[in-house]
C-alpha cells in the first residue's frame, strides 16, 4: 500500500505542504491570521494560551505548539511572538529546531515595533518559504510512513454500531500494512478500559491504560467533579447513549483490535509504530489538536450527531453511521457508514471503501472541513491561568 | 416482517432500535439467526434501547455483551432503557491493575 507524500528533511512524510504561521501566545494570534491571509500556501492557527500559565499548563501548551510545527504536513514554520510572554518567539523557534530541522523563522512584535512592521517582515519570510515549498513534488511513499488519528465527537448510538467499527477496520488494515494508528480520549475509555487494556502489548502497557483512567478520575475528583456528570453529554443522551460505559464501549471500536505498543502523554510524539494510545480528555477539539501535535498526518473522525470541526494543518475526514445526519449535514460529512446498520454492506466492505477514501485524501483530495478552511485549536488545561 | 432492532451480543438484555417505534408496535430482532418479536410498551426513538428480558432494580444492563450500568428501577420487556433509568457504575481500577 502506497500514497503520494512530501518527504521532509527530518525523515518524516507529509500529505500536505503548508507553511505554518504559528503564534506563541493569544496576543500574536490575530497578527498571524493577517500574515497567512497575505501568503498563498500558508495557514495560521489561533491559540488562546501561551502566557500567565502554571508549569503544568505551560508544558501542555509547548507540547502542542512545538508539535504543530513538527507535524509532517508542515513544510516550515514562521513563529510570531509578542515579546513578554512565557516562551517568546526565539525560544519557541529554538525548541522546535531541537525536534525538527525543517525551515523556521521567527519575529517579535514588541522588538520590531508593532503589528504593521511585523506583518511586513513576516509576510516576506512566509512568501519565500511558500515559494520554496511550491517547488517540492509528491513522491511515492510506503503506508508505513503514515500515522492516522482516530477520533469521535458528537457521538450517538450509531457511532458504536457502524462508524467506529468501520474506522477500527481501517485502523487494523493500516497497522497490518506497517503503518500507525493513534486513538485518544481517556474519558471515553472509562467503562471499557478493561477491554482496551487487554490489547496492551506488554503487562506494563495494560496497567498504563488502567492507570490513565484512574488518574483522570482522581484529577477530576480533586475539583469535586465526577466525570459522569459531564459524560455522556446531553447530545449523546438524546442520541441514545445512556452511560459513560455504553459510550466508551462503542468508542473503543474506532481504535481497531491490534496490540497497543505505546501510551503517550497528551500532545507528545510517539517513539513506536503500530497502535498508539494518547492520554487526552474527552473534549474532541483538544484531542484533535493533541493528535496533530503528536504527528498524525490525517484523521478519521466519527460523528453521529454531526460536527464541522477541522484543523488547518491536518485533514479531518468526517465519518457517520447516522443516515439522517449524513443527508441533513451533507456539507460537513465526508463518508456514510449507515449501510452497516441497514445490513446492505459489511464492516469489512465499508472498511475497504473508507481506506480508499483515506488514501485519496492522503494524495491530495480535500475534505469538507479543509475546503471551508476550518481550523479549531484547543489546548488542555490543568488549572486556571495565573 | 422487517427487523427493526439490533441485538449486538447474545448476552445482551437490550436491543437498539434502528428507527422510531411507536407504543404497541412490534420490535423485531435476530438472535442466533432466529427472529424474535416483542411489543414496545412506550415510544422508542431511533437508536435508543429497548428491554428484551426483564431487568430488576440494581441489576446490570448489558449491551455489546458488557455491563453498561445498573437499572435504577424495575424494567419490564418493551420498556425504553435510557439515561433516566440506567446509572453508571464506579470502576475498581486497583483491582484491574495486574501489578506484574
Amino acid at each position: 500500500m502506497e500514497f503520494l507524500g512530501y518527504r521532509r528533511p527530518d525523515g518524516k512524510v507529509g500529505i500536505r505542504n503548508h507553511v505554518l504561521i504559528l503564534p506563541t501566545v493569544s496576543c500574536s494570534s490575530e497578527t498571524c491570521r493577517i500574515i497567512a491571509s497575505q501568503v498563498k500556501g500558508s495557514v495560521n492557527l489561533i491559540v488562546q494560551a501561551g502566557c500567565a500559565e502554571v508549569e503544568g499548563n505551560e508544558e501542555m501548551t509547548q507540547a502542542v505548539l512545538t508539535g504543530f510545527a513538527a507535524n509532517p504536513n508542515v513544510y516550515g514554520t514562521v513563529v510570531v511572538g509578542l515579546g513578554c510572554e512565557n516562551v517568546p518567539a526565539a525560544k519557541l523557534a529554538d525548541k522546535i529546531s531541537k525536534i525538527t530541522n525543517k525551515p523556521i523563522a521567527h519575529f517579535e512584535i514588541q522588538e520590531i515595533g508593532g503589528t504593521v512592521n511585523t506583518i511586513n517582515q513576516a509576510v516576506r519570510a512566509a512568501r519565500k518559504m511558500a515559494e520554496d515549498a511550491s517547488v517540492q513534488s509528491r513522491e511515492v511513499c510506503d503506508i508505513s510512513e503514515l500515522m492516522i488519528a482516530t477520533e469521535c465527537g458528537g457521538s450517538d448510538a450509531t457511532s458504536g454500531l457502524a462508524a467506529n467499527p468501520v474506522v477500527g477496520n481501517v485502523s487494523d488494515k493500516i497497522v497490518d500494512a506497517g503503518g500507525s494508528s493513534m486513538m485518544s480520549e481517556t474519558t471515553e475509555f472509562v467503562g471499557a478500559e478493561h477491554i482496551l487494556a487487554r490489547r496492551g502489548a506488554t503487562p506494563e502497557i495494560h496497567d498504563e491504560i488502567i492507570k490513565i483512567c484512574r488518574d483522570l478520575e482522581i484529577h477530576l475528583g480533586n475539583v469535586n467533579q465526577d466525570l459522569r456528570t459531564g459524560q455522556p453529554t446531553p447530545g449523546n443522551k438524546e442520541g441514545g447513549l445512556s452511560t459513560i460505559e455504553e459510550k466508551s464501549l462503542g468508542c473503543i471500536y474506532k481504535g481497531g483490535t491490534r496490540p497497543i505498543v505505546e501510551v503517550v502523554k497528551c500532545s507528545h510524539i510517539p517513539t513506536k509504530k503500530g497502535c498508539i494510545v494518547m492520554d487526552t480528555p474527552g473534549y474532541d477539539t483538544v484531542s484533535v489538536s493533541a493528535m496533530a501535535a503528536g504527528g498524525c498526518q490525517v484523521m478519521l473522525f466519527t460523528t453521529g450527531r454531526g460536527t464541522p470541526t477541522g484543523l488547518g494543518i491536518m485533514p479531518v475526514i468526517k465519518v457517520t453511521g447516522n443516515k439522517h445526519t449524513y443527508e441533513h449535514m451533507k456539507d460537513n460529512m465526508d463518508f456514510d457508514t449507515s449501510d452497516v446498520i441497514s445490513g446492505t454492506k459489511t464492516i469489512d466492505q465499508l472498511g475497504d471503501e473508507l481506506l480508499n477514501e483515506l488514501l485519496l485524501v492522503c494524495n491530495g483530495k480535500i475534505t469538507k472541513a479543509e475546503s471551508y478552511g476550518f481550523s479549531d485549536v484547543a489546548i488542555n488545561r490543568m488549572c486556571s491561568f495565573i | 416482517m422487517k427487523v427493526n432492532s439490533i441485538l449486538l451480543n447474545p448476552k445482551d438484555n437490550v436491543v437498539t432500535a434502528v428507527n422510531d417505534i411507536n407504543e404497541g408496535e412490534d420490535i423485531q430482532y435476530l438472535k442466533n439467526g432466529e427472529l424474535y418479536t416483542i411489543k414496545a410498551s412506550e415510544k422508542i426513538p431511533s437508536y435508543h434501547k429497548v428491554v428484551i428480558s426483564e431487568i430488576k432494580k440494581n441489576e446490570h444492563v448489558i449491551k455489546y455483551g458488557e455491563i453498561i450500568g445498573a437499572a435504577t428501577e424495575n424494567l419490564t420487556v418493551g420498556r425504553l432503557a435510557n439515561h433516566l433509568n440506567i446509572a453508571s457504575l464506579p470502576r475498581d481500577y486497583e483491582m484491574e491493575i495486574r501489578r506484574e
